[in-house]
């Protein structure tokens, strides 16, 4: 069948999202028009155990993947819950985009986005503990993600009796 | 008005989405020409490209034009959205967006609104009409063409337009029958069947006249009597008539009974007379039990015949235009009755390809509903109306899963019609659509998911039914769909964390191991072990089960495993500290080199189709052992990952170059593969894949390893095949990129040729079915990056280097592909940007290049071809020596599941890749498919024949 498509419903799933990364080197207009023309794309709220060979699974049956960069905890180097798919056409990646976003694997229902495409050091959790800036004060327990944030304190917290697991 | 190309504003929909206004902000500089460069074939509001279309004919691929496009926008892009009526936009403009958005949502909720809002919105267009006439008739005219879902609506629309203002009717008339003209010069099928279908119902609210209508079908229906012209066309304009007599048939009838009848009956001859060869390869079931798989005519036809005998009474078609008698039907409505002008169908010719036939999938009747519900027969039109609508929602809403799921959800069947059953029934008819579903296999999944989260309690166990059901007719069912199915199972049971009820087919486990349900069962679990992983696998399946789950995905080294150490392992050891410590190629090679060279007949591997070997450079051969040796240690260090693995490839590029030349050393490359990795089947498949994008092994040697002595077991299994079409598939694309340039160069020579002419010689007419205006499947789009043509790289023509002055010259193949990449598009931006110097020498420049091009895609045609027969020739070398085999055991070949599982192999490629299959056909007809091979192989090439017959 012919691609014949409504105009304002095409746009929904592969529209840029709020976020912005701010160590884009660049201006907005700019990183805009990389986003838009993007063919890699943020994978983020991964179990810490997923591996490569499972996101490749998911991922190419939107299309023909051509890397993933698994995202490292910069302390340890192990795997730290995102990563970057890159396709070799932007019609897969927004076949991604558009039945894969907001799915499960390893039970975990991911979230992907734009990414202006992956430059050396984007693989490394940016947070002061080496994983994600998220990870560092999670307040709730998540096993797939190392537990309890980094940077928080659940045994304080339940001293305080503010914390219920 | 015509380039601003308005309709992407506030693409969110009702501005439903304002979470990226601070972008639409920074955008104000894209506000200029734009339109939709990916769908901008459908919507002919540029002038510009609207000329342009007319001038390119029939003959025009899309994608040419989108290249065009692209190029003349190049920083457009479509996905950009603006904020409505913000950035100081015209009066103008914003009432063109308000319209768009009210006409497309028109009757988007079926609510008590909608009989409000069609009053609503005709005061509010006749208001409008003559400022806005051509705005509104060409909005009017996307809406019959994008949402056929909602026909009668607009219809209905048109109807009241046409009553309230006197010109309206001929006025839009005329668009209609414009568009619907150049939708038949360019055979834009869908476009037409939907103008066809929509200018029927026009007769329900008296703006076209009944005779007129008649005369249309007479037009169609005439080109039965057409004389040496293939069977698809006449179907085509047939199924026209068809789908539009449940809208039209009634008021036809009342009018024109003689007329109407005698139409009839010439459908039915025609009907009774069609060839049915095509109808098994496209059976999702060999078996007519329970439900016969009927081909789509003969199905449409018997509901229509059913329809006329029940006096065109039907319940299913939502018809508002009766709500508003006073104003279309009474004796003082202001409509004008119009007559259509005669359209003419345009001749046939043999470049063009028509719509393959169908079959109809069905899965329930009426005893697997529950009691409460009456599920439509199989030739009951409120069938076939209801399965139209669902597919017709599916395809207007395939982008949004979510909206789709919505969508189909707010259908309202009339009367204890099981509307999920029926939901259900048609996905799974586009899952397992043959060739190929309409959209991309991931999206039904996603559908699915989205509708048992909007009816927790209603669809999940409608589909627990569908799939016991589809699991019981396994038997039966084409290995093609069964791949598919087990493809989607995993991925939905890995979104409800592997729960199902194995159990139930606990009773299967004694049957034959090749028997399709075990092979169900064990390839799922394969599957769900991708997506999760072997201790989740072992977790959740029975311990019954466990013979079935895959074994641990871990490499074998048999350098190392065996107890007695086999000859190499020496090497290999060493080659595996150097490997480790990243030493320089000229260090391994100088190991390899060490190897003793075992004798001929140690090492001998034959195949049938080696390549011979260049007597001049027999000396730098490498042999088998040395290539084993080397691939084994790289595979074994890189084991880690799948980064590990082609960090490993990447590395040692060069190296490979050196090592590996013939056909039978690209085979050992795989050999030695598959022996480090007999339990990881995705690694087999990314690694090939990589192997062959990196060009270390071509496309023909994989053919040729899949149909080797040593895969033999493994060729019932699915990933095999997973290989095998994904090197087709890169051998496709490659065809196409050199296509695809050469196109795009004919078009520059056309532009800059005012004064200079190519010879028409020069241009070939056909060289893929990608000229052709039908060929608009988003999988044809090329991916710049694979590049496996030697042309491409140099390094192969040239003499080996010597080991002491090897370079590495390639980090990884990635970069090297897109160093090529650049220095390709920087060339070909020169070529293009070439204003200033004279412009024969910038034609001839293109010329230069365009024959360049031309003599890439002859080669690559060239391989592609061979690649073709090397597969369907080792096909019936496998199946023949099986057939025989059979013959001398005295065994029936068609009670063995193997037969079943590589004869529906062969048919697979034959339809996945008919478009190119089909150019080579008279070639592999004289040349393999000839009379003396086993029929049950012939049969399958004469009905993949009869497809476009």
């Amino acid at each position: 069948m012919s691609d014949l498509t409504i105009p304002f419903l095409f746009q929904k799933s592969v529209a840029l999202s709020s976020y912005r990364d701010r160590q884009f080197r660049g201006n907005e207009v700019e990183q805009d028009k990389k986003l838009l023309q993007s063919t890699t794309l943020y994978v983020g709220n991964l179990s810490f155990f997923t591996t490569e060979e499972q996101i490749h699974e998911l991922f190419s049956r939107a299309g023909d993947v051509k890397r993933i960069i698994m995202g490292l905890d910069k302390t340890t180097k192990t795997p730290c819950g995102f990563c970057f798919v890159e396709y070799y056409t932007r019609n897969d990646a927004e076949q991604a985009m558009r039945y894969i976003n907001q799915t499960r694997l390893d039970d975990r229902i991911i979230r992907t986005d734009w990414d202006a495409g992956f430059i050396d050091g984007r693989q490394f959790g940016r947070g002061r503990s080496g994983g994600q800036v998220r990870d560092e004060y999670r307040k709730d327990y998540d096993p797939g993600r190392g537990g309890f944030g980094k940077r928080f304190n659940p045994a304080l917290e339940m001293e305080k009796g503010g914390l219920v697991v | 008005m015509a380039t601003k190309g308005g309709r992407n504003r506030n693409g969110g929909g009702g501005g439903n989405h304002s979470d990226d206004e601070e972008d639409d902000f920074h955008n104000k500089s894209q506000q200029r020409p734009r339109s939709t460069s990916r769908h901008h074939h459908h919507h002919h509001r540029s002038d510009r490209r609207h000329v342009q279309q007319q001038n390119q004919g029939p003959q025009q691929p899309h994608h040419q034009q989108q290249q065009q496009q692209q190029q003349q926008h190049s920083s457009y892009d479509p996905n950009k959205r603006r904020k409505f009526g913000g950035g100081g936009l015209e009066d103008d403009e914003l009432t063109e967006d308000k319209l768009q958005m009210a006409l497309f949502a028109l009757g988007q909720k079926s609510d008590s609104t909608l009989e409000q809002n069609l009053r609503d919105l005709c005061t509010t267009l006749c208001n409008d009409l003559t400022k806005h006439k051509k705005v509104i008739l060409h909005i009017l005219n996307q809406c019959i063409q994008l949402i056929p879902e909602r026909l009668t609506i607009y219809s209905t629309l048109i109807g009241l337009l046409n009553a309230s203002v006197i010109t309206f009717g001929s006025d839009f008339l005329d668009t209609c029958i414009s568009s619907l003209k150049e939708a038949l010069v360019l055979y834009k099928y869908e476009i037409i069947q939907r103008y066809i279908r929509f200018l029927s119902d026009l007769s329900n609210v008296k703006l076209l006249s009944t005779s007129s209508i008649l005369t249309l079908y007479e037009t169609l229906i005439e080109t039965t009597t057409e004389t040496n012209v293939p069977q698809v066309r006449t179907d085509f304009f047939v199924y026209c008539v068809l789908i539009s007599l449940p809208y039209s048939g009634k008021i036809l009838s009342e009018k024109h009974n003689t007329e109407l009848n005698r139409l009839l009956y010439t459908i039915d001859k025609y009907i009774y007379k069609r060839s049915k060869i095509h109808v098994p390869i496209l059976q999702v079931w060999t078996s007519i039990e329970p439900h016969p798989q009927e081909e789509y005519l003969d199905c449409l036809w018997a509901q229509i015949k059913r329809l006329n005998q029940d006096e065109w009474a039907e319940s299913q078609i939502f018809r508002p235009y009766y709500t508003y008698a006073d104003t279309l039907f009474s004796d003082i409505s202001a409509s004008i009755v119009h007559d259509l002008p005669t359209i003419t169908i345009p001749l046939h010719k043999d470049t063009i390809i028509y719509p393959l036939p169908k079959i109809v999938f069905r899965m329930f009747d009426y005893t697997d509903v529950p009691e409460q519900y009456v599920l439509p027969g199989a030739h009951a039109i409120e069938r076939y109306l209801v399965e139209d609508e669902i597919s017709n929602i599916i395809h207007t809403y395939h982008n949004e899963r979510k909206d789709c799921a919505i969508q189909l959800t707010q259908i309202r069947p009339k009367a204890k019609i099981p509307l999920n059953y029926m939901i259900i029934e048609v996905i799974f008819g586009h899952l397992f659509m043959l060739p190929r579903p309409p959209h991309v296999e991931l999206f039904y999944g996603s559908l699915l998911l989205e509708l048992c989260k909007l009816q927790p309690s209603t669809l999940p166990p409608v589909l627990v039914q569908a799939v016991e059901m589809l699991f019981e007719r396994l038997n039966t069912m084409k290995t093609s769909c069964i791949e598919r199915f087990v493809t989607w199972f995993s991925y939905h049971l890995s979104n409800f964390q592997f729960t199902w009820g194995w159990q139930d087919w606990i009773d299967c486990l004694d049957e034959n191991p090749e028997s399709p349900k075990i092979k169900f069962i064990r390839e799922t679990f394969q599957r769900c072990m991708r997506l999760s992983f072997h201790q989740r696998v072992i977790d959740f399946v029975p311990e019954q089960f466990y013979k079935l789950v895959p074994n641990k995905p871990s490499p074998v080294f048999k350098f190392e495993e065996t107890e007695t150490p086999i000859f190499g392992s020496e090497y290999a050891q060493l080659l595996n500290k150097k490997i480790k410590e990243r030493s320089a190629a000229e260090d391994i090679l100088r190991i390899l080199n060490t190897v003793p060279n075992p004798t001929k007949d140690d090492t001998a591997v034959v195949t049938p189709s080696a390549s011979t070997i260049n007597p001049s450079t027999t000396e730098l051969t490498y042999n088998m052992v040395q290539i084993d040796l080397f691939v084994s240690s790289l595979l074994w260090i890189g084991s880690k990952s799948f980064t590990h693995s082609f960090a490993a490839l990447a590395k040692y590029h060069q190296l490979f170059k050196i090592l590996i030349e013939s056909e039978e050393q690209q085979i050992q490359v795989l050999k030695s593969m598959y022996e480090i990795w007999p339990n990881h089947q995705q690694m087999m498949v990314v690694l090939v894949d990589k192997l062959v994008k990196t060009q270390i092994v071509e496309c023909s040697a994989v053919a040729n390893w899949i149909f080797s002595s040593e895969l033999g077991s493994e060729l019932t299994n699915f990933y095999v095949w997973e290989i095998l079409s994904s090197t087709i598939e890169k051998m496709n694309r490659q065809v196409e990129k050199h296509h695809n340039e050469l196109l795009d160069l004919r078009s520059q020579l056309n532009i800059s040729t005012t004064i200079q002419s190519i010879p028409s010689s020069a241009i070939p007419i056909d060289i893929t079915p990608a000229s052709e205006p039908v060929v608009t499947s988003t999988e044809e789009k090329v991916s710049d990056e694979n590049k496996m043509d030697e042309s491409e790289t140099p390094v192969n023509e040239e003499e080996k280097p010597k080991p002491n002055n090897l370079k590495r010259r390639r980090e990884s193949d990635d970069d090297e592909e897109d160093n090529n990449e650049e220095q390709e598009s920087a060339e070909k931006l020169q070529t293009m940007q070439i204003t200033q110097p004279p412009m024969d020498e910038a034609t001839a420049k293109l010329h230069e290049k365009y024959e360049i091009v031309e003599e890439r895609l002859a080669h690559a045609r060239e391989q592609q071809k061979k690649l073709y027969l090397i597969v369907f020739q080792r096909f019936i070398m496998t199946l023949s020596d099986f057939l025989n085999e059979c013959e001398s055991k005295n065994v029936d070949p068609v009670s063995t599941p193997w037969l079943k599982w590589i004869i529906e192999r062969l048919q697979e490629i034959f339809l996945l890749y008919h478009e190119q299959v089909f150019q080579y056909v008279s070639t592999f007809e004289s040349l393999i498919f000839t009379s003396d091979i086993d029929f049950c192989i012939l049969e399958v090439f004469q009905q993949f024949c009869a497809l476009r017959a």
